[in-house]
């Protein structure tokens, strides 16, 4: 069912802009055009953040994090070499994807861990990305507990990934 | 599964890890090493903190690109003591190169799928699917901010910001979210309960399509990349879910003081 879902998706739309007299070829070009300038934005920022985590992850230093705080992921549930990407997640946006796509390519794209790591990347967002941005816009000094509700939302994330992971593919 | 790896990473430090004193040691340990990196990361937000000259900046934007930059160096670091450490020195130096090149090869893998996204994101908005959507959506948003949808810009600015996340419009999304948060913001100063449950609502972030991260899985060899949709729904709903709740509980305590 989900194989037809996006050819489905893109018929749909499309049928939908013509209906609405939209000029489809033309949105579609103008879409794809600010598409392939934010893939080239986030270029650099991978280049210097893949490095880093590549490095990272030859050196042994990924198990070593992994290893210290396995006793803690494991009572949530959250496979323990999935902490790279935990912890840089709420930080940096282009760190989590480093992280996470360095995961993916090592464990493999449909296995247990490149799954959990897909759906934590797809599910959360970079907490203090959004928290400078609104806060900054709206001129706000004093958060209160916006922050910590946000981390906790992430972890309740990375918590459910984990959780739904095994749920929907329990043989891996 | 999850225990299958906890064993494994647990057997390279200590084969004999059989006494339950010494696993609730280390999860104490853990912890409190959480809860420090936790409050590490909470001082980052208090203007306390930026008493430390070296990381002061005049914009936020400033301070975060900073703090990235210390992470980098951290990383950096950390790897350069574990390969000299473990003797992985060689493999270091050529995992530089080698994670470069990585970068490459994957945004040249993704720009395809990126660029074919947005082009339906904006036939989407051209089309007025973002509108209809955010029209849908606005019972179920009057219960999130009660107080601030008897505003009606503000309400058509939330809900844009809501329908706009769920499509994936991130460039449409901040600058509705941004407008909604500048009418919720009463010139004190002080983010009120509304405009700390928007940012949560939008850190947790609740998408239909994650586009961006079924691209990687497809440039990294996945036979269906689409196939985590229901696992990405699912744990968005518990992620908002749980974001939501905690903001209550915490706007109900701050009121109690």
């Amino acid at each position: 069912m989900t194989a037809l879902l996006v050819p489905t998706l893109l018929l749909a739309v499309g049928a939908w802009g013509l209906y609405r007299r939209v000029d489809v070829f033309s949105a579609l070009c103008t879409g794809a055009k600010s598409g392939l300038k934010t893939a080239m934005g986030i270029l650099p920022q991978l280049v210097v953040l893949l490095s880093a985590v590549y490095m990272l992850r030859a050196s042994g230093a990924l198990q070593m994090l992994s290893a210290l705080f396995a006793p803690l992921f494991r009572l949530l549930g959250i496979p323990a070499e999935t902490a790279a990407l935990v912890f840089l997640r709420p930080v940096s946006g282009s760190g989590a994807l480093a992280a996470g796509s360095e995961l993916i390519a090592a464990y493999g794209a449909d296995s247990y861990i490149g799954r959990c790591a897909a759906v934590m990347l797809g599910s959360t967002e970079t907490t203090f990305y959004v928290v400078a941005v609104y806060f900054g816009g709206a001129q706000i000094r004093r958060t209160r507990h916006a922050v910590p509700a946000a981390l906790a939302a992430d972890l309740a994330g990375f918590a459910a990934a984990a959780l739904s992971v095994r749920l929907f593919f329990p043989t891996t | 599964m999850p225990e299958r790896y906890g064993v494994m990473i647990n057997s390279t430090i200590d084969p004999n890890h059989t006494t339950t004193f010494k696993s609730s040691v280390e999860t104490s340990v853990s912890a409190l090493l959480f809860c420090i990196s936790g409050i590490a990361v909470h001082s980052y937000d208090n203007p306390a903190r930026r008493g430390i000259k070296y990381l002061e900046k005049n914009d936020e934007e400033g301070e975060r690109t900073m703090l990235l930059s210390c992470i980098w160096l951290l990383m950096l670091a950390a790897s350069l003591l574990c390969g000299a450490a473990t003797g992985h020195a060689a493999a270091v130096s050529a995992a530089v190169t080698e994670g470069a090149g990585a970068a490459v090869t994957l945004v040249v893998g993704l720009a395809g799928a990126m660029a074919l996204w947005s082009a339906v994101l904006e036939v989407m908005a051209q089309s007025g699917l973002t509108d209809a959507l955010s029209r849908l959506l606005r019972p179920l948003l009057c219960r999130v901010y009660p107080k601030s949808f008897r505003d009606p810009d503000c309400a058509a600015a939330l809900s844009a910001n809501f329908s706009a996340n769920l499509l994936g419009l991130g460039n449409a999304a901040t600058p509705a979210g941004l407008r909604a948060a500048r009418l919720m913001a009463n010139g004190s100063g002080v983010a009120g309960d509304e405009l700390c449950r928007l940012v949560v609502m939008n850190t947790a972030s609740v998408q239909l399509l994650p586009a961006t991260v079924a691209a990687v899985r497809a440039a990294l060899g996945s036979a269906a990349p689409f196939d985590i949709l229901p696992c990405v729904w699912l744990t968005s709903l518990c992620s908002v879910g749980t974001g939501l709740l905690c903001a209550r509980l915490l706007e109900r305590l701050a009121v109690r003081r």
